[in-house]
């Protein structure tokens, strides 16, 4: 999943209004930004994805970013939600591709990337339905504004541009 | 070797010539560095340029929508 962890992230803002949506959408990203940068620094594990979206990985992302939005913030629900929201990551993931559980474990997943035009539904749906929940964190003035109806819009440009890359490259490897 | 190659660029600014030279070898340093070259050729650099623009978008557009 790509944009839809986004759209997981817009909906979480709708839960709660108070929480920045940069800190939202950095939870959202932080087991892909974790693997990338692990993979920068030449850390590799013998079956990808190990270290930042299995379940223990997932677990410390969780137990990290509570522990920073606590200490930032002071507010237990709002770090709760954003620990939530690395586990949503690891979810659509198992849904979208294949993924690794524990060390030893299977890898499971639905493995939609396979399937691009069927990808691209399910992340389109989830944008979408997060975006209806964003909706309510604005005034009702605000609601019909041109920046609201560009972030589905936007999302979903990028998700079409990662289908269409995953068409041309159905081998494309993250490291 | 990069940092050899500066004097060189300011003496090359005359010389268009010369100034291609130089060019086409800071490329080839900057492409046998290993972290360079990890970066510019890995598709875990484009993940996280991509998934950083899409996240930027999202979040100044919020913003702009809060205004």
């Amino acid at each position: 999943m790509y944009a839809g962890h986004i759209g997981i992230a817009l909906g979480a803002k709708g839960l709660r209004r108070s929480i920045p949506l940069w800190a939202l959408v950095l939870a959202a990203q932080l087991p892909d930004w974790t693997d990338a940068s692990l993979c920068l620094a030449g850390i590799r594990p013998s079956i990808p994805g190990m270290y930042s979206h299995s379940l223990p990985a997932v677990a410390g992302l969780m137990a990290i970013s509570w522990l920073l939005y606590f200490a930032a913030y002071r507010d237990r629900v709002g770090a709760a939600i954003v620990s939530i929201i690395v586990v949503t990551h690891m979810l659509g993931d198992y849904v979208t591709g294949y993924k690794p559980t524990w060390p030893g474990g299977p890898i499971v997943g639905l493995g939609m990337y396979g399937a691009p035009a069927v990808d691209f539904a399910i992340e389109a749906l989830v944008i979408g339905s997060g975006w209806m929940m964003y909706r309510s964190s604005v005034t009702n003035s605000r609601r019909v504004s041109l920046p609201v109806n560009l972030l589905p819009a936007a999302l979903i440009a990028f998700q079409l541009a990662a289908a269409i890359a995953f068409t041309i490259s159905p081998g494309l490897r993250k490291c | 070797m990069v940092a050899g190659l500066v004097p060189g660029f300011i003496d090359a600014i005359a010389d268009r010539d010369s100034l291609r030279h130089r060019l086409s070898e800071l490329l080839a340093s900057i492409l046998a560095n290993d972290i360079a070259h990890r970066i510019l050729f890995n598709d875990s650099v484009r993940l996280i340029v991509a998934t950083t623009a899409i996240a930027v978008v999202t979040v100044a557009l919020d913003r702009r929508a809060r205004r």
